[in-house]
């Protein structure tokens, strides 16, 4: 350790303006020490919470602060047996990977043609995809479930789909068209001068450059209806996504913590993976379809 | 040459594009075709061998009970199942209201008590029973509840009691030997457990709930039967002084609730006193189930709200639990299931089933409270007094309790200012007379 | 107009054609939804199904010449179908007493609209979002941004720290209600038996009923979720500056905050924009953190009400088991006036703002 720190020092360094890469240190010190702040308050609360998934009922009383004092891994076998969490996991899965790629193909056609064309309503289709952020969900809950009713669609994976696939249109032609608008419009122009038919250079030019904003659209919406609670409970009670069934392990008359944070653990595990995993372009396309937009 | 390869193209594209279109045409049809059988009128039926049908009720917690209740009856009537679905009460409502209004839902629904279930019958979202259903077997209280204007719009089959729920081992470690039977003992109770170390009391403030039950019990104390009505008739102020007292005596409880009651909803107090944590809690017979569900050995004692003084009774509130009505929507060819069902709750076997599983009691004549001996005292009780969400005037107490509750054990307010607004609420239902019940 | 085909001859024929079929299909959809409302499913799926014929031969007329109908077409029809129409559809009820069950037969015309304008709760829930908007607007610029362009250096580890912060963005509502009462829970909250262990236990509140912390509290939460969203914005618009720009400015002499002042904020005014408007859309439309913490009834008190909750309280009660009432018709209106609010603010910020970026 010590021979380690002295060789350290000995060694000359490059920037040898001592007074200057001191503060400079220093500074930086600082600014990890406030960011490490940050994260531990961004990430302490999920981190508590799947401590907790391992405790036993008592222990949340008995020993609040400390780490499980056994760890109740039948928490997690218990709430999977029991509370049908795998056909749960089963509709949310469905819900998702179906709509997901619609939302993809008809937001990237719509912000390609609403962007790559100056036609004369362009801008006012684009403001009224807009408005649809502007529209409380409460409000539209009772028509539409009307409208699923009037298609038999009420419990059923088709009438979720149907409308978290219109929900998610607004944000994502946003995402979209501001993608596209920041995107050089001479490849596309040069296909289709080739010859190629306008679907066809959509298809072979555009769509392999969109590539990084059709990621975060889909990772975008993917997130959203996973998450999704209300809609859910409303207009598809019969086929229950995860949050549905986890909200209903805490019932009226008893609350099972250790049961209910093994439950959460295991909806939010899937979203978290997949956010490691893809953590660049959760936050890359975002980031340019805003700023274009 | 380029020109005919793009008219090419075009034409194609626009056979395709047509193509898709009768494609999903046929599709949408198709669609709605297929999932018709799912809806009000069939296209086809299938030959099952059992009728299936659709519960909906508001206890995810006593999904399992539910379950055996319909096991049992299943076994009575083999050619019937009953599947249910349980959703936390905090959505239920919104829920099933969604569901009724565009005609979807279940066969069978778990029906709000009067005066709410007068909205449903409206709505015209609760076929009616009567002459469909034999309620001859059942107790006039539990008839009443599901009568509007002369008929029948449920079958009743559970009531669930209120008063006080305690540990017995809890009470005999601080000395405390006698059940208390007044404010007074009460309250030396209290600090006998205190002082042994032991949190006296689960309350639950955040949702409304159990401050609410702690009220109406004590103000019940106070009003007696008589009093009860005249509050109902506007003859009587929840302003009047001994009212306010209740206010005030549930603020002089606070030293006695668990640490930070204002912000713990029912579900948590409950776990307090299921594990232990406290000696005593409001309790309903409902309750009773998911105390045994954490600590099947518990030694739990019951007794009544205790009496403003040793001139007035000690009393109980009741209400009606589990009522099941049939949605209008309900298939004609399940309708017979139903009502198969309907009356088999009505008999003392399907009494026995709920009040088994259930731990609610029974609403069938003859048919005595099984499986726990608090049911039994509950039963006994010297004086009842209805839940007071059953009764028009007093139907939005509880909203007040939800939505103002911290005020009523703010030391800054007078407790006659909150008295005020609890009076409010029933002074504007009283004004609004247009809803009041005849059966009331 | 590099896009229209030099080889397309006018056939004023098609054109006046695809304009009727055009008119047909529009009226066809609107017919359909209408029939949908009223649940005529038979009818509704026939006229669709035209709907969907008649608009395959308008796309196809159409195609050569404007192809960009065939792009829009399905993405708008589909939010027509299912997000506008029902919003519109809803608005029927604001004219209407009543509950929210069986049909709507008591006409009144505006007198939600007024009585929304002399509710007190709705003034107070209104309040509390100007509040929350404003909490939230100075947190992500106070501390959202410095981060930003902390990260903005590269600094070791800028990746790590960016993905955990945003990390919460992805947790989900049932979740972050359970994860933050092992917190701030009045029994199995760890901030209380912490500030024991610490030996401050005056500092112990009950958070989540008191009428003055438990709304910051729902700032904090708030917050906690979204401000990896302004993070990862400003991030990407500070990659936009150019660093030459930063270096001359600093030969110059300028030291680090004129740097910021004079040359990274203007350039950041974009992304300010899009910042600041998403999260006046956010915070007024906010519902899932004061639902969880909160409850229905915005306890304690009203203390942490706001207008999404309003409506859904008006709409569908406040649960639990003692009796409530709900009034379907006026939580539409609510509604209503609120998206009327929102579409009114946010144009007046986006006008503002453009200007102002314009200006810098």
């Amino acid at each position: 350790m010590t021979t380690g720190s002295i060789g350290v020092e000995t060694i000359p360094q490059p920037q040898k303006r001592a007074g200057r890469s001191v503060k400079a240190t220093l500074v930086r010190l600082v600014i990890h020490a406030l960011l490490i702040l940050a994260v531990i308050f961004a990430l302490l609360p999920v981190v508590l919470a799947f401590l907790a998934s391992f405790k036993s009922l008592f222990d949340f009383y008995d020993n609040p602060l400390g780490l499980p004092a056994t760890w109740e891994w039948q928490n997690y076998t218990s709430v999977w047996r029991e509370a049908h969490i795998a056909s749960y996991a089963r509709n949310s899965a469905i819900v998702t990977f179906i709509s997901v790629p619609l939302i993809v193909m008809l937001s990237c056609l719509a912000g390609y043609g609403l962007t790559r064309y100056h036609f004369r309503f362009s801008r006012t289709i684009y403001l009224y995809f807009l408005a649809g952020l502007l529209i409380p969900i409460q409000l539209t809950i009772l028509p539409s479930l009307l409208q699923m009713k009037a298609l038999y669609l009420v419990n059923t994976h088709a009438g979720l789909i149907t409308l978290y696939t219109a929900l998610g249109l607004p944000f994502s032609v946003f995402l979209m068209a501001g993608f596209m608008n920041s995107m050089p419009g001479e490849l596309a122009e040069a296909a289709r001068l080739d010859g190629a038919g306008e679907l066809r250079a959509f298809w072979d030019v555009v769509v392999p450059l969109t590539k990084p904003a059709l990621a975060t659209v889909a990772i975008l919406n993917g997130v959203t209806i996973w998450n999704e609670f209300f809609l859910a409970l409303i207009l598809s009670p019969g086929t229950p996504t995860l949050q549905v069934g986890i909200n209903n392990l805490r019932g009226y008359y008893s609350t099972e913590w250790g049961y209910i944070f093994a439950g959460v653990m295991v909806a939010a595990l899937p979203v978290i993976l997949a956010y490691i995993l893809l953590t660049k372009q959760f936050i890359r396309g975002l980031t340019a379809g805003a700023l274009k937009g | 040459m380029e020109d005919q390869h793009k008219s090419l193209i075009s034409r194609r594209s626009l056979l395709g594009t047509a193509g898709v279109a009768a494609g999903a045409g046929v599709a949408a049809t198709v669609a709605g075709v297929s999932a018709a059988p799912d809806s009000t009128t069939p296209f086809f039926q299938l030959n099952q061998e059992a009728t299936k049908l659709t519960f909906w009720g508001q206890f995810p917690e006593l999904l399992d009970p539910f379950k055996a209740v319909m096991a049992d009856f299943n076994a009575a009537h083999p050619d019937v199942q009953i599947d249910v679905e349980m959703t936390t009460n905090d959505q239920y409502k919104t829920k099933i209201q969604s569901a009724l209004n565009v005609g979807s839902g279940p066969d069978l629904y778990m029906v709000p008590a009067q005066p709410e279930m007068n909205n449903y019958v409206d709505a015209g979202t609760l076929v009616d029973l009567t002459g469909k259903v034999d309620l001859s077997q059942v107790v006039d209280v539990a008839v009443d509840a599901v009568t509007i204007d002369g008929k029948i719009w449920a079958s009743p089959s559970g009531r669930y009691t209120v008063g006080i729920c305690y540990h017995r081992n809890l009470f005999e470690e601080a000395g405390v030997t006698a059940e208390p039977t007044t404010w007074e003992e009460f309250r030396a109770a209290m600090q006998q457990l205190l002082d042994a170390g032991i949190t006296p009391y689960s309350i639950a403030a955040k949702d409304g709930s159990l401050t609410y039950f702690n009220y109406i019990g004590l103000a019940s104390s106070v009003l007696g039967a008589e009093g009860f009505e005249q509050l109902l008739a506007g003859e009587r102020k929840l302003t009047d002084e001994d009212l306010v007292a209740v206010v005030q005596e549930m603020r002089d409880w606070v030293p006695f609730y668990q640490q930070n009651f204002l912000g713990t909803p029912y579900a948590e107090a409950k776990a307090l006193f299921a594990t232990g944590k406290t000696a005593m809690m409001d309790c309903g017979s409902a309750d009773l189930s998911g105390y045994y569900d954490i600590d099947p050995d518990a030694q739990l004692g019951f007794f009544y709200w205790p009496a403003v003084d040793a001139d007035h009774s000690q009393v109980t509130n009741t209400g009606m639990s589990v009522m099941y009505g049939v949605n209008p929507t309900i298939d004609e060819s399940k309708m017979d299931a139903a009502l198969t069902f309907l009356n088999w709750v009505a008999t003392p076997d399907g009494a026995q089933s709920m009040n088994r599983n259930i731990k609610l009691l029974p609403v069938v004549d003859g048919v005595e409270p099984e499986g726990d001996p608090i049911l039994t005292v509950m039963v006994n009780s010297p004086l009842d007094i209805p839940v007071w969400y059953e009764r028009w005037p007093t139907l939005n107490i509880g909203t007040v309790w939800t939505t103002d509750g911290n005020s009523a054990f703010d030391t800054d307010n007078p407790p006659d200012e909150f008295a005020a607004k609890l009076q409010a609420s029933v002074d504007e239902q009283l004004a609004n007379t247009a809803m009041i019940t005849p059966a009331f | 107009m590099a896009y229209s085909m030099p080889h397309a001859q006018p056939v004023p024929n098609r054109d006046r054609l695809a304009v009727v079929l055009g008119i047909v299909a529009t009226i066809l959809l609107l017919t359909a939804l209408l029939l949908m409302n009223r649940l005529e499913s038979r009818y509704a799926f026939i006229t669709l199904g035209a709907f969907v014929a008649v608009s395959a031969v308008f796309l196809a007329i159409t195609y050569s010449k404007r192809p960009y109908i065939a792009f829009v077409f399905p993405a708008v029809v589909i939010y027509t179908m299912f997000v506008i129409f029902p919003a519109g559809a809803a608005f029927r009820y604001s004219l209407y007493n009543w509950t929210g069950l069986g049909p709507a037969t008591d006409f009144i015309g505006f007198a939600n609209y007024t009585e929304i304008l002399r509710d007190a709760q709705f003034r107070g829930a209104l309040w509390n979002n100007v509040q929350l908007f404003l909490a939230i607007f100075v947190i992500q610029n106070v501390i959202g941004l410095p981060i930003a362009l902390a990260l903005d250096t590269k600094l070791r580890g800028h990746e790590f720290y960016r993905s955990a912060l945003f990390l919460p963005v992805i947790v989900s509502l049932v979740a972050t209600a359970y994860i933050w009462q092992i917190i701030l829970g009045p029994n199995i909250g760890m901030l209380n038996p912490l500030l024991e262990k610490i030996g401050q236990p005056d500092l112990q509140r009950d958070w989540l009923a008191n009428t003055f912390l438990t709304f910051k509290l729902i700032w904090i939460v708030q917050a906690w979720q979204h401000i990896g969203v302004p993070i990862v914005i400003y991030l990407a618009g500070l990659q936009s500056v150019p660093t030459d720009l930063k270096d001359s400015a600093r030969v110059d002499g300028a030291n680090g905050w004129q740097v910021f002042k004079g040359v990274t904020f203007p350039m950041l005014a974009p992304a300010f924009t899009i910042v600041t408007i998403s999260t006046f859309i956010g915070m007024f439309r906010a519902f899932d953190i004061p639902y969880v913490l909160g409850g229905p009834g915005g306890a304690p008190d009203g203390t942490t009400d706001v207008l999404s909750l309003v409506i859904y309280r008006e709409a569908f009660g406040l649960g639990g088991i003692v009796g409530t009432q709900y009034r379907q018709g006026y939580a539409v209106a609510a509604g209503v006036v609120m998206f009327a609010f929102l579409i009114v603010a946010v144009s007046v910020q986006a006008v503002f703002l453009r200007r102002r970026e314009v200006a810098m």
